[in-house]
């Protein structure tokens, strides 16, 4: 998840965040002093916890850094990037949590994350957040291959296209990123069209990406069955 | 009877008389003698009053019911005779004494209803029996038509002389229509005796014979000659209809036949080699293929199946014309060829197909279909208009262009990609309009509005604004002129300038080439005197659009060469240095290379060869050493230097195409927007369709790129997919 980037769009980033906070600043002083003292352990810059402290901090909490708790974690603190959490980002998390320490953290987590495995719309709501997490444009309208391969692992990892879809996204070339719209219809496609294709329909406008990712699943699996039925016949004569 | 108040007691005074039981006994020996005499034909010696007052007064006595039965018993008699002596008849007698009997029971059937008449009257109507005449028929038709020895003869005898009908003999007609009419009457109020007795056996006999007949005809015959029978059969069964069969025979006699003649082959005559369908459009047999149009007219799916024939056989010549290498290459012929097709198939459809509607639609289709299988027609439709409009059009009256531009525009309204076409069309419009090459400016008119009618005033508002860009250069010109001699400082050239208005012309961005002094000069004053007038615009030049005039000074002659700019620009060069290597006039006139290499195969080209080149290989290479042809000879005073044809290139086709791919994705995001402001939300099929229907004028876009523009609209945030269903979007203002 932690991921290096340039000083200079750090600074500028936490710097934004400070300023917002500074208004709020007055009214979250006193009841998360906690929480604070937390933050203060971790932050390497000014008001912002940088990509080494959030390693730190996920090693303290018992957490690997590319886990789905460290997502509902950025999730709820409403992380803009990745690799960051700035103040009033890690405020708001432990307050929504009800959290003030490590444990309870780690606890509140274990049990969301499996809250989440049954609640649907609040899983799709974690999963429309992880697009804008995973973006690295500012716009956050589009994430690239790369990022969104790992993040699909992450938070979809028993999805029933799941390892196709990583795999097609890998090998095909067209693509170079994928927008917010492919990102979410790909989720109702997870839930919806079966894993072996047979109620996929094609007239029901699903994004290009998935038609031709549907495409390239059937075609393979042809080619698959030809290349087994090659075989067994060759194994006759 | 009597109104007189006494008669009462006459009345009952005789009503005691009767009571006798003698009397109906002698009255009905009168009667039955009485009809004995009719029998035999020797009425005129009876009574008719005698003989009504008896039978009055029998029934009046409530002796009804014995006349009756005893009158049927008697006829019923006579009848069984009668049957005899018919029966005994010879067979060439058989129907004639048949119809004798017929005729002479029928008089005697009168007569006798006549003395009978107040029997029919009350006690038939009372006791619901068949009237005196009805029972005659009945029972004609139980002991004389039914009776066992005549019942199938007559039939077979009908039949029999049908069937010598049909094979060219001469029957007595009148007798056979007695007879029917005679079974028509058995039936009492139905046809039934006749249908039962007669029509039934006729049409089962009809079918087989012409199952028969049919089989024969086909192995022998060709299809028109098969037709031509075919004709001849069905007329001959509708006059025999007419001449003896009752008229209701008529259409189901018709079905028979027709089955048996048309349908049961109606592929294997469409199918007959070398003289099938396909021969017949193939040699325009307008007289076969109207009967053959005509006869499946009248079977189900005969049409249907024509239409098919025709359609796919028209998809195939079309396609060999259209995919044949040859032919395409000389895009005259091969547009000649499809404008030919089109002109022989509106020709079979109006002569022998009637114009029929489907007939119409499906050929239509078949067109579209194969002109659309080569993606360069719209580039071939517009070469051709644009041969017409150099050349092909001289010295041809107004009305006849109209002709030509119109078979064009029906060929035009099959392309589906009419944005090719237009953008072949400018290109070679402006070409037409820039190097005066267009013969007449009222056929380039006529056209222009011909596809404004056709697509609508976008489509053409382009090429229009090249016709006023024209227009307005001429006007432009007439100022200059006058602001040079205001000047008082003749240029050294005489300077033509086409103003064209960027967006209008197909323009290209090329660099341009280096100009020689003299002309830079002339074209900055053009320049300053444009911009004077006309604040706050830019004006580039297309130095590869224009054409010059040279004065070339060759030792033997001095002629006056007609070049394209770039080839004055390269003679200019030569001016200063006899000799220049390919190297250095691409150097020295900046001219893109391409552009060059053709310019220069045109002067060095052995007709009018005006550079020569110290190399003979094909290509151009950039060593290559050119010299000025001081031994350049011509006839003419005046040469025209031909620019070598320029075909389009591959790449440039792709560039083309490119741009129209270009042009397309902005129309259909368009289209799409404009839809959904409308609509405000729609889901994705409908608004795929509506996208199609509204862009069909101009291409038939691939759904695929139509839901591509969606995205691309959802991910710009025009659109977005609605929270409830993934299939419908709302528009995002």
């Amino acid at each position: 998840m932690a991921r290096s980037k340039s000083s200079t769009n750090t600074t500028t980033t936490s710097r934004k965040r400070k300023n917002i906070e500074d208004k709020e600043e007055p009214s979250l002083k006193k009841p998360f002093t906690q929480a604070e003292s937390l933050f203060n352990n971790y932050k390497d810059e000014v008001e912002c916890i940088g990509p080494d402290g959030v390693v730190n901090f996920c090693k303290d909490l018992g957490f690997d850094c590319d886990s789905i708790h460290i997502l509902i974690l950025a999730w709820k603190m409403g992380a803009s990037k990745q690799g960051y959490f700035t103040k009033g980002e890690f405020l708001k998390g432990f307050e929504s949590l009800g959290c003030y320490d490590l444990t309870t953290l780690k606890q509140q987590l274990l049990s969301l994350s499996d809250k989440l495995k049954n609640d649907s719309p609040k899983f799709s709501e974690l999963y429309k957040f992880s697009f804008a997490f995973a973006s690295e444009v500012d716009s956050k309208k589009s994430i690239d291959i790369q990022a969104a391969s790992s993040m699909l692992q992450l938070i979809l990892p028993d999805g029933p296209h799941t390892v196709n879809f990583v795999e097609f996204l890998r090998t095909q070339q067209q693509y170079k990123s994928i927008n917010r719209d492919q990102w979410l219809c790909f989720l109702e496609f997870s839930k919806t069209v079966k894993s072996d294709l047979s109620n996929y329909d094609e007239s029901e406008a699903w994004p290009l990406l998935i038609d031709e990712f549907v495409e390239h699943v059937k075609e393979s699996s042809i080619a698959v069955n030809k290349e087994f039925y090659t075989e067994k016949k060759d194994d006759r004569y | 009877m009597a109104t007189k108040p006494g008669t009462g007691r006459i009345l009952l005074k005789i009503n005691h008389s009767t009571q006798d039981p003698e009397f109906s006994r002698r009255t009905w020996k009168l009667i039955k003698s009485a009809i004995r005499e009719i029998h035999l034909q020797n009425a005129s010696c009876l009574s008719f009053e005698e003989l009504y007052r008896n039978a009055y007064n029998m029934v009046l006595h409530k002796h009804g019911e014995i006349l009756y039965n005893k009158l049927k018993k008697m006829v019923d008699k006579h009848l069984k005779v009668v049957a005899q002596k018919v029966s005994s008849a010879v067979d060439e007698y058989f129907l004639s004494e048949l119809n004798k009997s017929w005729i002479d029971h029928k008089t005697s059937m009168l007569m006798i209803r006549d003395i009978l008449m107040y029997m029919d009257r009350t006690y038939v109507e009372q006791n619901k029996v068949h009237s005196v005449f009805e029972l005659g028929l009945i029972l004609f038709r139980d002991n004389v038509v039914h009776a066992p020895q005549i019942k199938d003869r007559l039939l077979k005898t009908l039949l029999s002389l049908v069937q010598k009908e049909r094979a060219g003999e001469v029957i007595d007609r009148i007798l056979i229509k007695n007879i029917t009419q005679m079974l028509i009457d058995l039936g009492v109020n139905s046809k039934n005796v006749y249908i039962e007795d007669f029509e039934k056996p006729l049409l089962l006999t009809t079918a087989s014979y012409y199952q028969g007949e049919s089989q024969a005809f086909i192995t022998t015959c060709s299809c028109p000659d098969y037709m031509k029978k075919v004709e001849i059969c069905l007329k001959e069964e509708l006059e025999r209809v007419s001449h003896y069969l009752d008229n209701s025979t008529e259409s189901k006699l018709r079905e028979v036949c027709e089955k048996q003649l048309i349908s049961n082959h109606m592929r294997t005559l469409i199918d007959m080699e070398n003289s099938g369908l396909i021969s017949m459009l193939k040699e325009d047999k307008i007289e076969d293929l109207k009967r053959m149009y005509n006869l499946f007219n009248r079977v189900s799916d005969g049409l249907n199946l024509m239409k098919e024939v025709i359609s796919t056989y028209v998809k195939e010549i079309g396609k060999e014309i259209v995919m044949d290498e040859e032919k395409t290459k000389e895009q005259g012929t091969f547009f000649q060829s499809l404008l030919d097709l089109k002109d022989k198939y509106d020709h079979l459809l109006q002569f022998a197909f009637y114009n029929d509607k489907q007939f119409i639609h499906s050929i239509h289709q078949a067109f579209e279909h194969f002109i659309n299988l080569n993606p360069k027609s719209p580039e071939y439709i517009s070469l051709f208009i644009d041969e017409k409009l150099k050349k092909g059009l001289k010295g041809v009256s107004e009305e006849e262009v109209d002709i030509i531009l119109d078979k064009i525009l029906m060929l035009f309204r099959f392309i589906q990609e009419k944005d090719v076409f237009e953008k072949y069309y400018k290109q070679h419009l402006a070409k037409r309009l820039l190097l005066g090459r267009s013969v007449s400016d009222d056929a380039e008119r006529n056209m222009i509005s011909k596809l404004k009618t056709e697509c609508g005033y976008q489509f053409t508002c382009k090429l229009e604004g090249m016709f006023t860009d024209m227009r307005l250069s001429v006007d432009t010109m007439t100022g200059f002129k006058e602001y040079i001699q205001k000047l008082q400082k003749p240029l050294p050239i005489d300077l033509n300038v086409h103003v064209l208005t960027t967006g209008f012309w197909p323009t290209q961005n090329t660099s341009n080439c280096i100009l020689p002094r003299d002309i830079l000069l002339c074209c900055e004053t053009f320049k300053s005197y444009y911009l004077s007038n006309h604040i706050g615009r830019l004006l580039l030049w297309q130095t590869n659009m224009g054409t010059s005039e040279v004065k070339a000074n060759f030792p033997s002659k001095t002629h006056e060469l007609q070049v394209s700019s770039y080839q004055m620009v390269i003679l200019l060069l030569f001016n200063d240095s006899p000799k220049l290597t390919f190297k250095e006039i691409s150097d020295q006139t900046g001219i893109p290379l391409v552009d060059l290499k053709r310019n220069l195969q045109a002067l060095i080209n052995p007709k009018n060869k005006i550079l020569d080149r110290e190399s003979t290989n094909k290509t151009i290479e950039d060593s290559d050493v050119f010299n000025f042809n001081t031994k350049f000879k011509s006839k003419l005073y005046r040469v025209k230097v031909m620019a070598v044809v320029q075909k389009e290139t591959p790449v440039e086709a792709q560039e083309t195409r490119e741009k129209v791919e270009e042009d397309r994705k902005h129309q259909i995001e368009a289209s799409i927007v404009r839809i959904m402001k409308a609509r405000k939300t729609m889901d994705h099929s409908n608004l795929v369709s509506e996208v199609l229907k509204q862009l069909q004028s101009r291409f038939v876009p691939n759904p695929i790129i139509v839901k591509k523009r969606i995205e691309s609209l959802i991910e710009r945030e025009y659109l977005e997919r609605s929270k409830q269903d993934r299939k419908i979007y709302n528009y995002l203002a």
